[in-house]
């Protein structure tokens, strides 16, 4: 049988009677389609045919191919369906059931039919009956074929431990020299070709703060790690309890009136008792600082006469003229905006 | 009346019996010939294609069973073709002033083979032409020339 030869092409090409070829199949694919493609020439010869073009070959080994996946893919979801995940022949035959049922076979009507004596089994039984073999043109392997993995260095082979649980499949380990900070490590196990100094230093970087958590890979000892350690506070290992003494801290009780004479008493007894307990004697010596919150005249007036009471009405000890005048401020602020709301109210 | 529908059943129910286990019997019988039997298509391939599917089996006989398969369904496919193409070379020659014979050799066409697939679901159409000038598919005074 003749066959418009040629062999697939990746790239549509102009052939020899300037027709576009179809980009047949991706790279995986080629090689299955060209088997797919042998035998379908095969088969079209053994039912009669004596020339063919490309085209229609190679669609119906497209269609192959697509037949054989979509086999696959019913009888997966039939097994996968009654709880299986390896198929067996009863999965087989419901998936070819399902494609014949747009043709139609032999009992398909009847919904208690017998699996083993499907009308599809018996129609393969007929082809297989007739004894007319053709087999396939040639042998193939077993594809794909997986490329054994070689050691690339036998450093490599030294260095990698069996895993049981790790595949094969997947890449080997980095060199431990390159993560694994030990002093016994020779720099010449990892080339220097391999390693790049970085243009930015992190080193000096960090310097400024005093933590040097970041050093150069290769260039670290043991002694440098302790050193690292000991200069960053964050790495430092936490003490043990007890081993520092801290004193107690006590906290005052709001209630208890800080009493400005008796925190200052060491003070006066130093100076010989020269304070004169005058009402305005420590007030003014440091102008009071007030905030003006309220606009205008009024919160004026109002503050002023606050000031002027303030010091008539809180005599409830007598120390509390010596207040510090921090404290007075803040009364005072405080007593104005429990005004002020009023004010606001009334307006 | 019960006891008597009962039994039926259960006759039936033996025969059914019966009948699954002779059914049986011959869907292992099939397989076992299909080992005897080598389709065309390689088992190589059809093991590939299968595994990408997702389909599990170490099975060979249910390998040989696809592929038996998917051999009987191109040769169907091929023998609706070479049926259309046969019929197309048997048709009268209406232009009686054609100066070439009708060339008697059976040729697989996209033409046959897409109405081939059509009865069987897969829709191949060929583009009629090739849009590769401005003048495709206008009507051209000039060609008559």
């Amino acid at each position: 049988m003749t066959y418009g030869g040629g062999d697939a092409a990746r790239e549509p090409q102009l052939d020899s009677q300037n027709t576009l070829k179809p980009r047949i199949s991706t790279t995986t694919n080629q090689y299955g389609h060209a088997v797919s493609r042998i035998s379908v020439t095969q088969i079209l010869e053994a039912t009669g045919f004596e020339h063919s073009y490309r085209r229609p070959i190679d669609a119906l080994a497209d269609v192959l191919l697509r037949y054989i996946s979509h086999v696959g893919k019913l009888s997966v979801s039939y097994a996968n369906m009654s709880g299986r995940i390896q198929c067996n022949v009863f999965d087989v035959i419901l998936a070819l059931e399902e494609i014949a049922s747009v043709h139609g076979f032999a009992g398909q009507s009847d919904p208690n039919h017998s699996l083993s004596s499907s009308g599809v089994v018996l129609d393969l039984w007929r082809v297989v009956g007739k004894g007319r073999e053709v087999p396939f043109a040639g042998s193939i392997a077993r594809f794909p074929v997986t490329r054994s993995r070689q050691a690339e260095t036998s450093q490599d082979t030294e260095n990698e431990v069996e895993w049981g649980h790790i595949p094969d499949w997947l890449p080997s380990f980095p060199d431990p020299s390159t993560y694994i900070n030990n002093s016994v490590s020779n720099e010449s196990s990892v080339p220097r070709k391999q390693m790049e100094r970085p243009h930015f230093s992190f080193r000096k970087f960090f310097s400024v703060n005093g933590s040097d958590g970041f050093a150069p890979i290769g260039h670290t000892n043991v002694e440098r790690e302790n050193e690292i350690v000991q200069r960053n506070p964050y790495l430092v290992p936490p003490l043990p309890h007890r081993e520092r003494q801290v004193s107690d801290m006590t906290i005052p009780s709001e209630r208890k009136a800080v009493s400005v004479f008796e925190t200052f008493a060491p003070v006066i007894e130093a100076s010989g008792g020269e304070i004169v307990e005058e009402r305005g004697v420590i007030s003014n010596k440091r102008p009071a600082v007030r905030f003006r919150i309220g606009v205008g005249t009024k919160s004026m007036s109002k503050m002023l006469s606050l000031r002027d009471t303030g010091m008539k009405e809180d005599l409830w000890t007598v120390k509390e003229e010596e207040m510090d005048s921090k404290k007075r401020r803040a009364e005072m602020i405080l007593k104005e905006s429990m005004e002020k709301p009023n004010e606001l109210a009334q307006l | 009346m019960m006891s008597g529908s009962g039994n039926s059943s259960g006759a039936a129910s033996t025969a059914g019996a019966d009948g699954r286990h002779d059914d049986d019997a011959a869907l292992t019988e099939f397989l076992s010939s299909l080992m005897d039997y080598t389709p065309t298509i390689p088992d190589e391939l059809v093991e590939h294609y299968l595994g990408r599917s997702g389909f599990n089996c170490p099975d060979l006989r249910l390998t040989r069973l696809v592929a038996v398969a998917a051999q009987k369904f191109i040769s169907d496919i091929a023998s609706d073709a070479l049926q259309h193409s046969k019929a197309r070379v048997a048709a009268p020659i209406k232009d009686n002033k054609s100066k070439q014979p009708k060339d008697k050799r059976l040729v697989l066409t996209m033409e046959d083979l897409s109405k081939a697939l059509r009865e069987y679901g897969v829709n191949l159409k060929h583009p009629e032409y090739f849009a590769d000038s401005p003048l495709t598919g206008t009507d051209p005074p000039t060609r008559e020339e």
